[in-house]
């Protein structure tokens, strides 16, 4: 059967192909005609995301239903019947990724008039200035330029209708903010928040935008715009001086908030799942995929408000739960062992023009640009039939079986976003996927040229493509098994849950914790947040339970892992363990390391803390709120400087305590000196709670943080604008979470860089988190506060994440080394050391070889040695080596001196 | 050129430009002028390498040598390589030639940059001014004596 994914957005897109990639039948359904949901509207983000929208168009395994509905589901789990638009699907699970919709906005903030826009359509405008003659931002209602540009973030959200946090807007806001500083530099920018709440590189961003791009961030809910003669007038309160202001904009855009699909409730109705008071997907802080009918699985924004990491996160964590109850019965793309055809020294070169559905055809004279091409040495075919991606696919395959082609030249979209799935056709029709040169006639030049430069630009483009294809060598590609084994560093609750969703997935897993038991970072935790009142305990109980139980998951406690070896699919280390002279030797085909965060961090003598009896920290605070709490004034000090990073959890943290403390003992005076609660998503809640019980929340500013003397709290509070004094009988400190220890020496030994001491995802052209647990280090995923510290939900989902990806791997039998890599000419090489010295993954090591001899013809080897480079399997093809080469001697694969200067030939 | 008369020719230099890009940002940011719809002068071939490390010193020196009146080189920002520091590496080899083409005179035909993936604006702009910058130069002293 398979798997039902409902939605194609970027979380149904990410379920489908971990899904399809590892032997899943897949039916993705999409309502509308077009994949891609709401990340289409946003130009960076349709950029990152076309690669995956093409792969999932042309994937064997998935079933793509577009402009289809689900209309009817019955069965359980493992027998789904689906209706979709009158189609039966039958389905062993279903993963729910109907994503988000923007709300309606009230008029209230001069919405109506047309320079007042909502931040989707902002993206709209921002596009449209892109192509626009003048390239200017321009006002809608009299296309003047807009020089005072205002922000209003919370625009339904964090209010009456809407009383959660939307997540996104605060890091969305920030990053349209820096869009507009950067290209149009003269634009004043105000934004008007009520918190800034952002984590990491986000929190860089708000630091870098208000310091170097001085854009205003202005702490005031605006109560209303006043559209008037050509100008918006924003009212506000100026904290400072405690009045009403006033502000003439240009134009204003409203970050709206997040809310679940218009298309959940009905969804919801058909499937039986529960929906949570605010309507979205009801799931909980320990099963954060689960829903509550067994075997339907929901991920992304439409179980909660949130950013793409996240929803992504989920939908990768969704797709291992959902392929747990089904069964495989695809095979996995690229597993066959292709035999190639051998090339011949005749040159039988094949040009394939695609017409992209008239993209291309619109702007180049296809037809003069084949004249021109046929005429061309070497050149024995040329066709320009075809008019989608998959009909130039048939063409290739067939021009190589029934033509003989030996090389390929295929003019179309982007190799960005078709290469890959143009080499897979070259090798099913038997040639090396390295006789096929990729001409970006589309993006680079039908879509930027006017139409008689286009068609001459792309004569020359072909013309340069066909040159360098008669120098382009096959590239002898090893085929190696895949170790279905994994290696899961870290025995926390990440750590864990990873080691059971591999296990699960029918793999050996061996799981190494440097603790003598496992638990990790949430032993020291006693009462979760939230109102569930659930014990840090009992959850891990339950995991340790089933991690101990389960077969396959080798634990081993009090060790370290070292000498790390070998490529994705295939690694070696060794298992020391503590005071042992024995080692254990393993091998896995996948890592996930999930090594957490540390709370360790002591605030020595900061409010006294360690000289004082009653400073303490939150998570001292919480563990006293089990038994009886007699304080009666309490102060909980929010960011507290020190070391580490701010953790996602660290307001929640914050916040509940507060509240538990206040409800345990309704008439303390319970204090959170704070810069912004981060209370975000459906943990705003708890903010309101806290607020209506009457928590007293006072604002610091960074400059005049609060100060403990004798006894007594003072901090300047920004609303009132004066000094407020509190004798508290407890004072809590919410510390700064820091890297676990390991990850310093782990980032060395995979090669994985670290930011503030966590470890960071594979970076992403555009800058966007596709694959938020994927590395450089292709096989090692990363996952929960190792990357981030993070709510248990989180770290959840994010472990199930690096689970799957690390499955997707796994479920294959063979992979195959890497083309692109850098070879050396052994007889040239003089040994000099510069590619060992530069090369930036040591892939590169001199060895002392024998130098033969040619004497009359035989070739002997005598003791003379010298020494040589040797490229090792860590080499990613950078090629760095093949251009320092002071005597030529490293060539990096398909981008040989020889080939590169074959372009340059024709390209003038 | 087809129906374009030599006179016209004459009258406006169409400089020839060999620009080499990395595969993750600048080409990705050429990727997204198109996307949107960005429109710049015809005067570039781009040759995508991997990384911008690959830029070998020969490669600007044949392109020039080839004939062409500019060339430029542009890979992400220091500090985002896709190859950890593959950029740094970059720059080290731009320097290097610069002083060789200084020496010959050329140094004012070879531009670099760093233009992100995201950054198609950029790249459409730049692509824009180099044209006219190229074109204020004149044609290489090199065109058409070598080869």
């Amino acid at each position: 059967m398979g798997i039902a994914v409902i939605g194609g957005g970027v979380a149904g897109i990410t379920a489908a192909l971990d899904l399809a990639d590892s032997g899943y039948k897949v039916h993705l359904i999409e309502k509308n005609a077009e994949l891609g949901g709401k990340m289409e509207e946003l130009a960076e983000c349709q950029m990152g995301l076309s690669p995956y929208i093409a792969k999932v168009e042309n994937h064997p395994n998935i079933n793509l239903m577009l402009s289809s509905e689900l209309e009817r589901l019955s069965g359980t789990a493992g027998d789904f019947k689906l209706s979709v638009s009158g189609n039966e699907v039958g389905v062993e699970s279903v993963v729910l990724a109907p994503g988000y919709d923007i709300p309606e906005v009230a008029k209230s903030y001069g919405y109506g008039s047309p320079d007042v826009v909502v931040s989707l359509d902002f993206e709209g405008m921002l596009k449209a200035a892109t192509v626009s003659e003048t390239g200017e931002l321009v006002r809608p209602s009299d296309g003047k330029r807009v020089k005072k540009l205002g922000f209003i973030k919370c625009v339904g959200s964090r209010c009456q209708e809407n009383e959660i946090c939307s997540t996104a807007c605060c890091a969305y806001t920030a990053k349209e903010a820096w869009e507009v500083k950067e290209r149009f530099p003269d634009i004043e920018i105000y934004i008007f928040y009520m918190d800034i709440r952002v984590f990491g590189k986000d929190e860089e961003l708000v630091a870098e935008l208000k310091d170097k791009y001085g854009v205003k961030y202005i702490r005031s809910r605006v109560p209303e715009v006043i559209p008037e003669e050509g100008a918006l007038t924003v009212k506000f309160e100026n904290l400072e001086k405690g009045t009403i202001e006033k502000l003439d904009l240009d134009m204003v855009v409203l970050a709206v908030g997040l809310l679940p699909s218009k298309t959940l409730s009905k969804l919801a109705e058909i499937t039986g799942v529960k929906t949570d008071k605010y309507g979205y997907i009801e799931t909980s802080l320990t099963s954060p995929l689960e829903t509550s009918v067994p075997g339907i699985l929901a991920c992304g924004t439409a179980t909660a408000p949130m950013k793409v990491r996240e929803s992504v996160a989920q939908a990768s964590g969704a797709a291992l739960k959902a392929a747990g109850l089904s069964q495989r019965t695809e095979p996995i793309p690229g597993q066959e062992e292709h035999k190639y055809i051998e090339v011949g020294d005749e040159l039988k070169t094949g040009v394939f023009i695609c017409g992209c559905e008239g993209e291309i055809a619109n702007s180049i004279d296809i037809p003069a640009v084949v004249e021109r091409v046929s005429e061309l040495k070497d050149v024995v075919y040329v066709n320009s039939e075809t008019n989608t991606l998959q009909e130039a696919m048939d063409a290739i395959e067939s021009g190589i079986v029934d033509q003989g082609l030996n090389r390929i030249v295929f003019a179309g979209q982007s190799p960005r976003e078709c290469e890959d799935i143009v080499r897979d056709a070259c090798a099913g029709a038997g040639l090396n996927p390295y006789l096929l040169e990729m001409v970006n006639l589309r993006e680079q030049c039908a879509w930027v040229q006017g139409p008689k430069d286009a068609t001459e630009a792309a004569v020359d483009m072909l013309k340069m493509a066909v040159e360098r294809a008669k120098y382009l060598e096959e590239i002898p590609v090893e085929r190696y098994p895949v170790i279905p084994k994994a290696l899961v560093i870290g025995g926390g609750i990440s750590g864990m849950n990873a080691a059971l969703g591999i296990a699960d997935a029918g793999y050996e897993v061996h799981l190494v914790d440097k603790g003598a038991e496992l638990g990790g970072g949430l032993r020291e935790s006693t009462e979760l947040p939230g109102p569930g009142g659930e014990q840090a305990a009992d959850v891990l109980k339950e995991l340790v339970d089933k991690v101990t139980a389960n077969e396959r998951i080798n634990v081993y406690t009090k060790v370290k892992e070292e000498k790390v070896v070998g490529r994705a699919g295939s690694f070696k280390a060794k298992i020391v363990a503590e005071g042992s002279a024995e080692d254990v030797e393993i091998e896995f085909g996948a890592c996930v390391i999930a090594t957490g965060a540390r709370r360790d961090f002591v605030p020595e003598g900061y409010f006294g803390y360690g000289k004082e009896k009653n400073v303490t920290t939150v998570s001292e605070f919480v563990k006293m709120l089990a038994g009886k709490l007699d304080a009666n004034t309490i102060a909980l000090i929010q960011d507290v400087p020190g070391e580490g990073v701010t953790a996602r959890y660290s307001s929640i943290e914050v916040v509940d305590s507060a509240l538990k403390a206040k409800e345990k003992n309704p008439d303390a005076n319970v204090f959170v000196l704070y810069q912004d609660i981060k209370t975000y998503g459906k943990w705003e809640v708890l903010y309101k709670d806290a607020r209506e019980k009457g928590v007293i929340f006072l604002r610091y500013d960074k400059e005049k943080p609060p100060k403990y003397e004798d006894g007594i709290v003072s901090v300047y509070d920004v609303i009132f604008n004066d000094e407020i004094q509190i004798k508290p009988d407890l004072v809590v400190l919410s510390t700064p979470a820091m890297p676990a220890e390991a990850n310093e020496r782990l980032s060395e030994m995979f090669r994985i860089p670290l930011k503030n001491g966590f470890f960071m995802e594979k970076p992403e052209r555009p800058k966007m988190v596709l694959t938020p647990v994927d590395t450089v280090n292709e096989g090692v995923f990363i996952c929960g506060s190792a990357v981030y510290p993070a709510m248990i939900d989180e770290c959840l989902a994010m472990s199930s994440a690096a689970a799957s990806r690390a499955c997707v791997l796994l479920a294959k039998d063979f992979l195959e080394t890497p083309a692109m890599t850098s070879v050396v000419d052994e007889e040239i090489c003089v040994g000099c050391g510069v590619c060992e010295a530069i090369c930036p993954v040591e892939a590169i090591e001199l060895t002392e070889e024998p130098v033969p001899v040619v004497t009359f013809g035989v070739t002997t080897v005598v003791g003379r040695t010298k020494k040589v480079a040797k490229v090792g399997e860590g080499c990613i093809g950078c090629g760095s080596c093949a251009s320092y080469c002071p005597s030529s001697a490293m060539s990096l694969k398909y981008f040989r001196d020889k080939q590169v200067y074959a372009q340059l030939d024709y390209a003038v | 050129m087809g129906e374009e008369t030599t006179k016209k020719e004459e009258e406006e230099f169409e400089p020839k430009i060999v620009g080499f890009t990395c595969n993750w940002c600048t080409y990705a940011a050429a990727d997204l002028a198109g996307t949107s719809r960005k429109k710049y002068p015809p005067n570039s071939r781009i040759i995508r390498l991997m990384c911008s490390a690959r830029l070998d010193p020969m490669f600007v020196l044949k392109a020039l040598l080839n004939g062409a009146d500019g060339v430029f080189f542009s890979g992400c920002h220091p500090g985002e390589c896709h190859y950890i520091k593959g950029n740094y590496y970059a720059r080290r080899r731009i320097a290097a030639i610069r002083t060789i083409l200084k020496q010959l005179g050329l140094d004012n035909r070879f531009k670099s940059y760093w233009i992100s993936a995201s950054e198609g604006e950029k790249f459409a702009n730049t692509m824009k001014g180099l044209t006219e910058e190229i074109k204020e130069l004149g044609p290489s002293p090199l065109r058409g004596k070598i080869l």
